[in-house]
């Protein structure tokens, strides 16, 4: 007994996670690849293309992260042979609300420390751009020591880089653990999320970069946690306990990117991370002799409007008040499920592989839900 | 959500470290000095043997396994120890400083998250109208059971039981919430 709880198209461009989000238990996908099948559909020409997953198939009996395959063989005229097999990485990632899954743990060999951060881990971590990835037991470095990241490349291998800048770090032996990908509704269920800071100019206006990836428009407010670790004590108020509010003018939230720019002129601030301890690491993370310390974090407080910006170049919109109805920080606080569809060049190889590759595709999908399992699993009989 | 401190006068090492009173004090300095008020009134001390008088306090919500870190704090007051118990909730575990935990199995963990990746524990500590609730009216938590007979009539096999509800919560001043993060001592 069995209810198809949804079936529709959707098209990618680039070889990038797909997530489908649902709101239904998982119990099997089916998904094609109508355009690399030869199928014309959603406005892109269909092309039989060799080497290729045309097919794949997950069930809830099935690992996180895999999928079964059916893969193009050679095209000969109008015809290409199926070849069946297991998506060794890149496959389906079910996401549940209330149990969001995690990576296993991987040992981290070495890093190497600099404005940005490219950290080696002793096996392939099969780790995809935009993936939020935990780092720990970092023994030369603790003040690294639970930072979520978001990986913003990698090697397609044993190596990938992350915002944090680490600069003056010695490097370290630890641990990693893949805990979501930007494309995956948060672990809480609840906005906003607070985001760890990674940097902030000195700058009319300022930018703060974030060490996740954020969702962020122009008109949301924020406050911030700033620990003296972090220096920058203009962003906090230890006296009137008055919180400091600054509103987003503009947000780039491109993994990789992640910048946010408020309507301050921190020209003259405290530089990030000075302090007067021998931790002090002016403009990059602090050193190792900080530690313990809490993170500095960027707080979502909620909207204003962006009428008085314009020494700022930004123009009030939509006129002629400019109050902002983005609620980028809401959402429905329902508990969600989803598939996220893994990709990489589009083929079963162990080391590029994944579902979606690098061409313009449109994917036909097909999601379905079994009946309630109890008072014990039962015979479930699948369509 | 709560802004986040991390407990660092803790003594395992760890980032955040174990709870502390002096990690109390911190949050309780940060929320008054915020403005944030207080929850619950002191409870005096009276002429009993082996009580002691309670401060006013911010409610401390935390998960059930730090009990035995708050058992080793320095200056923590059980519940059994308070001068006058006519007002304590059942899941009151203790006070120190200006703080009065309630204990759940449900508190908030985030597991793997501290520099030696150990579990997060997340005590949240609000003050007055820190955060409020919209509640639809009369559609607040209902729980429904339908017997066999509603829910499979033929044979008469399964049952069910579930929940509905429709509330959402806010947070209105994030200055007056704060989630003190700490990791335990006392293993599990």
């Amino acid at each position: 007994m069995s209810t198809q709880v949804v079936t529709g198209l959707f098209k990618t461009t680039t070889a990038s996670p797909y997530f489908i989000p649902l709101q239904n238990y998982i119990s099997e996908i089916r998904l094609k690849n109508l355009t690399r099948s030869g199928v014309t559909a959603g406005g892109v020409s269909g092309s039989l293309t060799s080497d290729r997953i045309v097919e794949a198939f997950w069930c809830d009996y099935m690992g996180q992260g895999k999928a079964q395959i059916v893969q193009n063989g050679t095209v000969s005229g109008i015809l290409a042979p199926m070849q069946n097999g297991v998506a060794a990485i890149n496959g389906f990632t079910i996401f549940n609300g209330a149990n969001p899954p995690v990576g296993s743990v991987l040992a981290i060999s070495s890093f190497t420390p600099g404005t940005t951060t490219v950290w080696t881990t002793s096996t392939n971590h099969g780790y995809q751009v935009g993936d939020t990835v935990r780092v720990y037991n970092l023994t030369s470095a603790p003040q690294f020591g639970g930072l979520a990241m978001t990986v913003t490349a990698t090697n397609g291998t044993n190596t990938f880089t992350t915002l944090l800048d680490s600069t003056g770090a010695t490097t370290s032996v630890g641990s990693v653990q893949k805990i979501g990908n930007y494309l995956l509704p948060t672990r809480s269920l609840y906005y906003p999320q607070n985001r760890v800071i990674a940097k902030i100019t000195n700058a009319n206006p300022m930018v703060v970069t974030t060490l996740v990836q954020q969702n962020y428009a122009a008109g949301d407010v924020v406050t911030f946690e700033m620990p003296s670790t972090f220096g920058v004590p203009e962003l906090t108020n230890t006296i009137s306990g008055l919180p400091f509010q600054a509103t987003v003018i503009s947000a780039n939230n491109a993994v990789g990117t992640q910048t946010v720019t408020l309507a301050v002129d921190s020209t003259n601030f405290g530089v990030f991370a000075t302090n007067s301890g021998s931790g002090s690491n002016p403009t990059h993370w602090p050193l190792a002799s900080s530690y313990p310390f809490t993170f500095p974090q960027m707080v979502p407080q909620g909207e204003g409007n962006i009428n008085n910006f314009q020494s700022f170049g930004v123009v009030p919109a939509p006129l002629p008040y400019a109050n902002q109805d983005v609620l980028s920080f809401a959402r429905q606080n329902l508990g969600q499920n989803g598939i996220l569809v893994g990709a990489g060049d589009g083929t079963n190889s162990a080391t590029t592989g994944g579902i979606i590759g690098s061409t313009t595709d449109v994917w036909e999908f097909r999601v379905i839900t079994s009946a309630q399992e109890y008072p014990a699993p039962l015979n479930i009989q699948y369509v | 959500m709560a802004p986040p401190i991390n407990c660092t006068s803790g003594t395992n090492g760890d980032n955040p470290t174990n709870i502390s009173p002096l990690d109390c004090s911190k949050a309780v300095r940060l929320l008054r000095t915020a403005n944030a008020q207080f929850i619950q009134d002191m409870i005096e001390g009276e002429n009993k043997f082996g009580t002691a008088p309670v401060r006013t306090a911010f409610f401390g919500l935390g998960h059930t396994n730090l009990s035995a870190d708050l058992d080793q704090l320095l200056g923590f007051i059980n519940v059994a120890n308070y001068a006058n118990n006519s007002n304590l909730l059942q899941a009151e575990w203790g006070s120190i400083r200006n703080i009065r935990f309630l204990l759940s199995s449900v508190g908030s963990v985030t597991p793997n998250a501290s520099a030696n990746g150990a579990d997060v524990y997340n005590i949240f500590l609000p003050g007055q109208e820190s955060y409020d609730m919209v509640d639809l009216d009369g559609y607040s938590a209902q729980f429904i059971y339908a017997p066999p007979e509603i829910a499979s009539p033929r044979l008469r096999l399964y049952q069910t039981a579930g929940w509905k509800m429709a509330q959402v919560f806010n947070i209105t001043n994030t200055s007056w919430i704060v989630n003190l993060r700490c990791t335990l001592s006392v293993a599990i």
